[in-house]
C-alpha cells in the first residue's frame, strides 16, 4: 500500500506531536486546565493573543490592498514582462525570512539606512525609533507575506477567461462594473485562498516579530519565551494548542467555503 | 480592461493602477537588496552609506569554521530530508490522486498540513518526544523533521503533474502487460520527472531556509546556516552577516533557476506526450 | 447607437416594427500586430437586417473583423460605421451591439437569469422591469423553468439558446455571432440552425455570423465572404458562391468540386468560352469575367451526368471509372478522362434500379457549357 509509508511518518513526526503538545497542555501541577487558567488570568498573555490577532488581520487586509493590482498586472503580461513579473515574485518567496528580516533590521535600526538617509536628506535630526514599533514590524511582516497573496491571486486571474470581460464589455458594462460584477466575483477563490494562508501564517509568525519587535509578543514568540526562558512547557504548550485550534478552525472553514463555492459553478 | 477603445478617465485609472503595482513590486524586492553593498563594506560596523569598499567580510565568511560547519550540516541535513520528502511525496500523490483512496480530500489536507500550520506547534511537540529517544542534536532527528514539513511540497507539485495528463497512458501501458511496478518506472515516472525534480528542489531550499525547528532540534554541532546567522544576529551585527547572507541569497537563487529550468524542460515534455510513452 | 442607455427606447423583444437592423461598413480597415499583417485592407458594407456569414479555415481572421466591430480590436487603419457614424473610438459598452461568444462566455458565478439581467442592469433598467424581460426573453428560447440554474448545470445547447437571449434581450439592432454552433454536436447543430433563422425573422437585426461550417453558412444566410489570409476571397449570395466561385479556394471550400486546368483558351462566345485542357481535351463551360486571368474549368459533382444520357451534353466524353462507392443517398465515382491526370468526382442519386459500375468499367460522361465554369486557378 502506498499510503503506508508516508502516513507512517506522518503518525510519528506529525500526529504524535501534536498530541504530545495537547497533553502537555493539561499537565500542571495546579490540576488539568490549571494551564488554561493561567493564559486567562494573565493579561500580557491575553494581550498577545489578541494583538496576534490584530496582526493578522492588520497584515492581511495590506497584503491583500497591495497584492491584487501586482497580481492583475502579472496575469496580464506576456513573454518577457511575465517572466520579469514571476521571478520578482518568486525569488522573496524563496527566500529565507531570516534574510529578509535581517534586511528590515539593517533598513529600521536606529543607525539604519532608512533613518541615515532621512538624516542625510535633513528631513529628520534625530534618529527615529523605527524597528520595536508596531508599524515598522508590520511593514516588514507585509512585505514578507505578500508571495502568498500574489500567488493565490495570481493562478485565480489566470484561470479567469478573458471572453468574459468581453462579453461583460459588450452587454454594456463600463471598466468598472466590468470589474466588480465580473472580474472580482470571478477572482474571489484567489483572494479567499491567500487570505488564509497569510492569515494563518502571520498568526504563527516568529521570525521578523522576534527580530524586529512590537509592543507585545506574537503567540509564536511567546510560546519560545516560556519554553526557553522560563521553562514553563505546559503554559507554551497550552498557547500552541490555542494556536493550533484558531489554525485548524479557519483552514476548516476555508475548505468548506472554497468546495462550495466549487460546487457553486466554475463549469468550463 | 482588454486593449480596446476606453475613455480617458479608464485610461489615467488604469495607468495608476499600473504604477501602484510597480512600487509595491519595488517595495517587495528592493528592501532584500540593502544588503548588498553593506555586505562589501570595510567597516567593522553595519553602517550605511559604508565608508569603503572591501572584500574583507567574505574574506572573514570564507575563513570561518562556524560557517563552514553550518554549510556542512545544512547539506547533511537538507539533502536527506528532500530525499526522504520525495519518496515519500511521490508515494503520497500516486495514492492520492491515482489511486482509489477514501476521503481523498481529507488526506490531501491532512499530508498538506505540517507545512501551513506554524512550526513553532511542531517544534514544541517534537522536543520532549526526540528527547526521549535520544534524538534531539542528532542529524536524523532534524533529518526526519524536515521531512514532514517539506513532504508537502512534494506532494504538491507532482499532484500537479498527475493531474495534468489523463490516466489513459497507465491504463494502456497495463493493457501492453506491464505490471504496476513497471507502469511507474517506464510510464508514470518519466512523465512526473520534472515535477519530482522540482518538488525535490523546493524541499532542498526550505530546509535550507528553515529556522524554528532547526532551534530545537539541533546542537551546536549539527546546527544549520540559518540557526547560526539567528543565533549571530542576536549577539552581533558585523558586516559578516550581510556576506552570509548574501552567499546564501545567491544559492537560493541558483537552486530556483535550476528548478525553473527543470519546469521549463516538463513544458516542453508535455507538449509531446507520446514521448513519455514511448519511453 | 446613442439611445441605448433609456430604458423605453430598448423596447419588447420579438417586436421587428421598431428594432430594425444596422447598416454597417468597413471602410479600408486592417489590422497588424506587430510584422504579422492578420487583416489586409478589407471593405465590406452589410445592409440594414442582413443576415451575413462570414466563412473560412480557422485563422483567416473572421474573428478579428468581428472584434474591430464589437470594439476589442482596435483596427491598425480604417473606419468602421454603423448606419454612417464611425465608432473605431466608441469603447465595447456604449455600442449596443448582441454578441453571442464561441463558448458562449456565460458568467460562471451568476444563474442563468442574472445572466440574462445583466446587460438591463448595465443599462440602469429596474428590478422589475428586468425580471419581467428576463422571463419574456427564457420564454423566446423556452428556457422559462431554468432561470434560477447556473450556466454549468446545463447542456450545451441549452448553454446556446442562454448566450442567444443575454445577447438579444436588449434589442440590439446588430447581433455579432462567433461560431456560436461551434461547440454543438451535428443533431442539435442542425435544430439550432433553424432556430437561429426563426429568431433572426421575428427579431429583424442585422446579424454577422462566422462560421467555418460552409453548409450552416449556406443555409443561414442572406449573402456570405469566404475570407482566406487576412482577405476578403468573395463575396454573394450562397448560390453565387457555389454556382459561380470566382477561385479555386471558394469552390472547394463551399462543397466538392472538380478542376481542370485550361492549356488555352479557344473561342469566346459572349458568356461562354470554348477551351482546351492541358490533357487536350476540347470543351464549353461558362466565363463569368475577365476570361484571361482563367485558368481551370470547375465542375461540381452533382451536374456531371454519367450513362447513356451524357452523351446528349454540351460536353461529352468517355471516362473509365477508378473507384466506385456508395454513401447514403447517392453513389460516388471517381471517373478518369483520357489524356487527364486527375479524376473527375461525379455524384448521382442512388435508387433499387441502378447499377453501381465496377472500376475499371468504360462510361459517357458529359456536362452542359452552363454547367460548368472557369475559375482562377490560385
Ligand atoms: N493578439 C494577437 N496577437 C498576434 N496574433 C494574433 C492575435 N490575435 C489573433 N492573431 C492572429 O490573427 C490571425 C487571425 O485570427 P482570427 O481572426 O482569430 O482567425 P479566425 O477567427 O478566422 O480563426 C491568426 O493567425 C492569429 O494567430
Ligand atoms: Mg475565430
Amino acid at each position: 500500500m502506498l499510503l503506508a509509508a508516508p502516513l507512517t511518518l506522518l503518525a510519528l513526526f506529525f500526529l504524535l506531536p501534536l498530541l504530545t503538545v495537547f497533553g502537555q497542555s493539561f499537565a500542571a501541577p495546579d490540576g488539568p486546565l490549571g494551564t488554561y487558567a493561567r493564559v486567562a488570568g494573565d493579561s500580557a498573555l491575553r494581550y498577545s493573543l489578541i494583538y496576534t490577532f490584530q496582526t493578522a488581520a492588520i497584515v492581511t487586509l495590506a497584503a491583500l490592498v497591495l497584492s491584487y493590482p501586482v497580481a492583475f498586472l502579472i496575469s496580464r503580461a506576456q513573454g518577457r514582462w511575465l517572466v520579469i513579473g514571476m521571478v520578482l515574485v518568486l525569488v522573496p518567496f524563496w527566500t529565507s525570512a531570516v534574510i529578509r528580516s535581517y534586511a528590515w533590521l539593517v533598513l529600521l535600526q536606529r543607525r539604519g539606512v532608512v533613518n541615515e538617509i532621512m538624516l542625510a536628506l535633513g528631513l529628520i535630526d534625530r534618529p527615529l525609533r523605527l524597528a520595536n514599533t508596531d508599524l515598522g514590524t508590520h511593514v516588514a511582516m507585509v512585505q514578507i507575506m505578500l508571495p502568498f497573496m500574489i500567488l493565490p491571486l495570481l493562478s485565480a486571474m489566470r484561470g479567469i477567461d478573458p471572453s468574459m470581460l468581453r462579453a461583460a464589455a459588450i452587454l454594456g458594462a463600463n471598466p468598472w462594473r466590468q470589474f466588480v460584477n465580473v472580474y472580482l466575483p470571478l477572482s474571489t477563490p484567489g483572494v479567499g485562498a491567500g487570505c488564509v494562508l497569510v492569515f494563518i501564517s502571520t498568526l504563527g509568525f516568529y521570525i521578523t516579530p522576534a527580530l524586529l519587535g512590537g509592543s507585545s509578543p506574537m503567540i509564536a514568540v511567546a510560546i519560545e519565551q516560556q519554553v526557553s526562558r522560563l521553562l514553563d512547557w505546559p503554559l507554551a504548550s497550552a498557547l500552541a494548542t490555542v494556536l493550533l485550534v484558531l489554525t485548524c478552525a479557519l483552514f476548516m472553514l476555508y475548505e468548506r467555503l472554497n468546495r462550495r463555492l466549487a460546487g457553486a459553478g466554475e463549469g468550463r | 480592461m482588454n486593449g480596446a477603445a476606453t475613455t480617458p478617465v479608464w485610461r489615467i485609472l488604469s495607468a495608476g493602477i499600473a504604477l501602484l503595482a510597480v512600487l509595491v513590486l519595488i517595495y517587495l524586492v528592493l528592501p532584500t537588496l540593502v544588503i548588498v553593498p553593506l555586505s562589501f563594506s570595510s567597516d567593522t560596523f553595519l553602517k550605511f552609506p559604508p565608508s569603503g569598499f572591501s572584500t574583507r567580510w567574505y574574506e572573514s565568511f570564507a575563513a570561518s569554521t562556524d560557517y563552514q560547519l553550518a554549510i556542512l550540516n545544512s547539506l547533511k541535513i537538507g539533502v536527506p530530508a528532500a530525499l526522504v520528502a520525495t519518496v515519500f511525496g511521490v508515494m503520497a500523490a500516486l495514492a492520492v490522486v491515482r489511486g482509489a483512496v477514501p476521503f481523498r480530500r481529507t488526506l490531501a489536507a491532512l499530508i498538506i498540513a505540517p507545512l501551513i500550520l506554524p512550526q513553532i506547534i511542531l517544534a514544541i511537540g517534537l522536543f520532549p518526544l526526540m528527547a526521549k529517544v535520544g534524538l534531539i542534536g542528532t542529524y536524523p532527528g532534524i533529518v526526519l523533521a524536515h521531512a514532514v514539513v517539506t513532504m508537502p511540497l512534494v506532494f504538491i507539485t507532482v499532484s500537479a503533474a498527475l493531474r495534468n495528463y489523463a490516466p489513459t497512458y497507465e491504463l494502456a501501458a497495463m493493457t501492453l502487460g506491464a505490471n504496476p511496478w513497471r507502469t511507474f518506472r517506464h510510464v508514470t515516472f518519466p512523465m512526473i520527472r520534472p515535477g519530482v525534480i522540482v518538488g525535490f528542489i523546493f524541499a532542498l531550499t526550505f530546509s535550507f531556509d528553515e529556522l524554528i525547528l532547526a532551534m530545537f532540534l539541533t546542537s551546536p554541532t549539527t546546527r544549520t546556516v540559518p540557526r547560526l546567522l539567528w543565533e549571530q544576529l542576536n549577539f552581533q551585527m558585523t558586516p559578516i552577516i550581510a556576506a552570509a547572507t548574501v552567499v546564501l541569497l545567491t544559492a537560493t537563487i541558483a537552486l530556483l533557476c535550476l528548478a525553473a529550468i527543470a519546469g521549463a524542460g516538463a513544458r516542453r515534455r508535455m507538449g509531446r506526450p507520446a514521448e513519455g510513452v514511448n519511453g | 447607437m446613442n439611445d441605448m442607455s433609456s430604458s423605453q427606447a430598448l423596447g419588447t423583444f420579438p417586436d421587428t416594427s421598431r428594432t430594425r437592423g444596422a447598416r454597417v461598413e468597413f471602410d479600408r480597415v486592417s489590422k497588424d500586430y506587430g510584422e504579422l499583417t492578420v487583416l489586409h485592407e478589407t471593405s465590406l458594407t452589410i445592409e440594414a437586417g442582413e443576415f451575413f456569414a462570414l466563412i473560412g479555415p480557422s485563422g483567416s481572421g473572421k474573428s478579428t473583423l468581428l472584434g474591430v466591430l464589437a470594439g476589442f480590436v482596435p483596427p491598425s487603419y480604417g473606419a468602421v460605421k454603423v448606419d454612417g457614424t464611425d465608432i473605431v473610438a466608441v469603447p465595447p459598452y456604449r455600442r449596443n451591439i448582441g454578441m453571442v461568444f464561441q463558448n458562449y462566455a456565460l458568467f460562471p458565478h451568476m444563474s442563468v437569469a442574472e445572466n440574462i439581467g445583466f446587460p438591463l442592469k448595465m443599462r440602469g433598467c429596474g428590478k422589475g422591469e428586468i425580471a419581467e424581460r428576463v422571463k419574456k426573453a427564457l420564454a423566446m428560447v423556452r428556457l422559462e423553468a431554468l432561470g434560477e440554474r447556473r450556466p454549468a448545470q446545463l447542456s450545451g445547447g441549452q448553454q446556446q439558446r442562454v448566450a442567444l437571449a443575454r445577447a438579444a434581450v436588449y434589442d440590439p439592432r446588430l447581433l455579432l455571432m462567433d461560431e456560436p454552433l461551434g461547440a454543438l454536436d451535428k443533431n442539435l447543430r442542425e435544430e439550432m440552425q433553424d432556430e437561429i433563422k426563426r429568431f433572426q425573422r421575428a427579431f429583424g437585426a442585422t446579424v454577422i455570423y462566422v462560421t467555418h461550417d460552409q453548409q450552416e453558412a449556406a443555409f443561414l444566410a442572406d449573402r456570405l465572404a469566404v475570407m482566406r489570409g487576412g482577405m476578403l476571397e468573395q463575396i454573394g449570395t450562397p448560390r453565387q458562391l457555389y454556382e459561380m466561385p470566382g477561385t479555386h479556394f471558394v469552390a472547394s471550400f463551399l462543397g466538392e468540386a472538380s478542376l481542370l486546368p485550361v492549356a488555352e483558351i479557344v473561342e469566346r462566345h459572349g458568356r461562354e468560352v470554348t477551351v482546351r485542357t492541358q490533357g487536350g481535351l476540347v470543351l464549353r463551360a461558362l466565363a463569368p469575367s475577365r476570361v484571361s486571368e482563367r485558368r481551370a474549368v470547375c465542375l461540381r459533382p452533382e451536374n456531371i451526368a454519367i450513362g447513356a444520357s451524357a452523351r446528349e451534353r454540351d460536353n461529352h466524353f468517355l471516362g473509365v471509372v477508378e473507384e466506385a462507392v456508395f454513401t447514403t443517398g447517392t453513389l460516388r465515382y471517381r471517373v478518369r478522362l483520357p489524356g487527364t491526370d486527375g479524376a473527375l468526382t461525379v455524384r448521382v442519386p442512388s435508387h433499387p434500379g441502378i447499377e453501381l459500375l465496377p472500376p475499371g468499367a468504360s462510361v459517357d460522361i458529359g456536362w452542359d457549357a452552363t454547367m460548368a465554369v472557369t475559375i482562377a486557378e490560385e
